[in-house]
């Protein structure tokens, strides 16, 4: 296992860099942006106002000071979870973030096992009885699905399910049945990439020589399928896991708009039109981190199932 | 044993076995000898049934008094591992990355019998003994931890463990050294001696067949071109085929080589030549 130590070493460093990183570009690519964020703040809200009152709100914030200095100040706070205060209502930035992230979080999880729950056995169905009625009719509906926009499948599922048949709430947030709805529409839109990924990496292995030669020795179909091809497709579809697990996250927003979640999504969408600042800068973080955090789960995983990633990146 | 008659296989319509009989008599070992593209590697995969969607075939493939061609694939799949084994060549790629040699030993043994965990890793490790791989880590080990000759020793003690009645050897000795090629033949022929197995070996390498086999299969082409006692295939070749294949030997050239030399296709009828050896004759010849 010292490998795996090794391993972990490596990817926990690359963490730390990934996360560095992530609070640079996160201060300072919103610096860049024309004008200070206070200008910025009264000029999108339409609010009159003097110089002297500028003056002041900068002064407040601390925005007068050298923009390095600003930096270590925010990140001081960023470490200790605090985002500093929204323009907007005066609130604590972190508590609001936390409160819609959990909403989001909630409904990007779930979305997340309604993929996988769906994508696993049809994935693999499809690959066994490749091209019988099952697969082809597999591949029809999931190139239909596939050239829909998530919010229209969002509109015919709350028409359908909601509205017609009466079996699940239109909208809203709070009971268990509120989320079913919503976050198969997030779902739906990534199904029919991993049925067909799940279904090509599957039939690749199939054809290797282990497959063979674990037939030659008598092994079960199911053992097979399971043990030697299923799992050899793991490594891939863990990775494009991670990176959708955060693409989720952020598409929850269109599909918050149209059920009513509060939802992370629309509380930014919010906020970027109002120009508020530490808002932006928070959700940046909170999103990257998340993120990053994500990725190096899946190399772990990733490293866990596959002995050679973890030699490999220590011969390297 | 195993009987093989007239068995002719297709392979997306391409005829790669034409009306080929053997048998492989109980605690005999059997070899077959030819160029790659002979269809020899295709023989095996028949005998076990191993692609059975892909391919048409034609004959009858008896091994005690089961017809393989029309076994159903439930039998099928209990014969395999267990009555008949398969080592095949390239042991880098036949073995799963990602499961360690262990793992590979319990599901073999697990498959055919409904011994525990603890018990299949204790056979495992007593197998493993008898190939000289006593380090108990293998075991632990994953494929590519291990050398190409270690793999295929451990493809044997595998194939081994559940004392199969046949062992089909797919050019066992490809892809190694000269060294550990001796080992492998070396271990085979132990292997022979002490469990009494019929072996069907199959190889370009007629040093290898004329090593472990008693009798021998000349191929060319999906066509058997001559079939008789080891001694007789070795010292007095009748085919101009065998001939230049025994020739090559004792010049150390390669098959590829003689793929070269030898452009003449084979024609005629199988005949009785002696006892027990037939050789295709020409139809020039006769």
């Amino acid at each position: 296992m010292n490998g795996m130590a090794n391993y972990l070493m490596k990817r926990f460093l690359s963490m730390a860099l990934a996360m560095i990183g992530l609070t640079l570009i996160a201060f300072f690519l919103m610096r860049i942006m024309p004008g200070d964020p206070i200008e910025a703040y009264y000029q999108a809200n339409h609010i009159p106002v003097t110089e002297e009152m500028l003056e002041q709100a900068r002064q407040e914030q601390g925005l007068d000071k050298p923009l390095f200095t600003q930096y270590i100040t925010w990140l001081g706070g960023v470490m200790t979870f605090d985002f500093g205060t929204s323009f907007m209502n005066g609130k604590s930035v972190s508590e609001e973030l936390l409160a819609y992230f959990t909403v989001t979080i909630q409904l990007a999880l779930v979305a997340f096992l309604f993929m996988l729950i769906i994508c696993i056995p049809i994935g693999i169905l499809s690959a066994i009885k490749q091209n019988s009625v099952f697969d082809h009719a597999t591949r029809l509906t999931i190139f239909s699905v596939a050239s829909m926009p998530s919010f229209w499948l969002g509109f015919v599922l709350i028409y359908v399910i909601a509205f017609k048949l009466d079996l699940l709430p239109l909208m809203g947030w709070g009971t268990p049945q509120t989320i079913i709805l919503p976050a198969l529409t997030l779902a739906l839109g990534n199904i029919p990439f991993y049925i067909r990924m799940i279904r090509t990496s599957m039939i690749e292995q199939m054809k290797q020589p282990f497959v063979t030669f674990a037939r030659a020795r008598g092994i079960s179909e199911s053992v097979i399928i399971r043990k030697h091809i299923f799992k050899a497709t793991l490594t891939p579809f863990v990775t494009s896991l991670a990176m959708t697990f955060g693409i989720l996250i952020g598409g929850a927003a269109i599909v918050e708009m149209i059920f009513s979640i509060p939802g992370m999504g629309r509380y930014i969408v919010g906020a970027i039109t109002a120009r508020d600042y530490y808002v932006m800068q928070g959700f940046i973080m909170m999103i990257g981190f998340f993120f990053i955090i994500v990725n190096f789960l899946a190399d772990l995983l990733c490293a866990l199932i596959d002995p050679r990633i973890r030699l490999k990146e220590n011969l390297s | 044993m195993l009987e093989v008659q007239n068995l002719s296989v297709h392979i997306q319509g391409k005829q790669v076995l034409r009306q080929v009989s053997l048998t492989v008599p109980k605690g005999k070992v059997v070899g077959i000898i030819g160029e790659s593209g002979s269809g020899k590697s295709v023989l095996c995969s028949t005998i076990l049934q191993l692609f059975r969607k892909d391919r048409k075939a034609a004959g009858t493939i008896k091994f005690n008094g089961d017809c393989l061609l029309s076994l159903e694939e439930k039998k099928m799949r209990s014969l395999r591992g267990k009555e008949i084994a398969l080592i095949m060549q390239n042991p880098m790629s036949m073995f799963n990355p990602l499961v360690t040699i262990g793992g590979h030993f319990i599901e073999t043994l697990q498959a055919h019998t409904s011994m525990t965990k603890k018990q299949a890793i204790k056979i495992a490790k007593e197998q493993l003994a008898l190939f000289q791989l006593n380090d108990v880590d293998v075991l632990k080990k994953y494929p590519h931890e291990l050398s190409g000759g270690m793999l295929q020793r451990i493809m044997i003690a595998i194939s081994a463990s559940l004392e199969p009645k046949l062992l089909l050897a797919d050019e066992p000795t490809t892809a190694l050294d000269t060294m550990t090629q001796l080992e492998i033949v070396k271990e085979l022929k132990k292997l022979q001696a002490k469990t009494k197995m019929s072996i069907l070996i199959v190889s370009h390498d007629l040093g290898v067949i004329a090593n472990l086999a008693e009798e021998i299969i000349v191929m060319r082409r999906g066509v058997v071109v001559e079939y008789g006692p080891a001694s007789h295939i070795l010292l007095h070749p009748i085919h101009p085929y065998t001939k230049t294949l025994v020739a090559a030997r004792d010049e150390h050239s390669t098959l590829d080589e003689l793929n070269d030399k030898y452009e003449d296709t084979v024609s005629g009828e199988l005949v009785l030549y002696d006892e027990n050896h037939w050789v295709r004759m020409e139809d020039s010849s006769r």
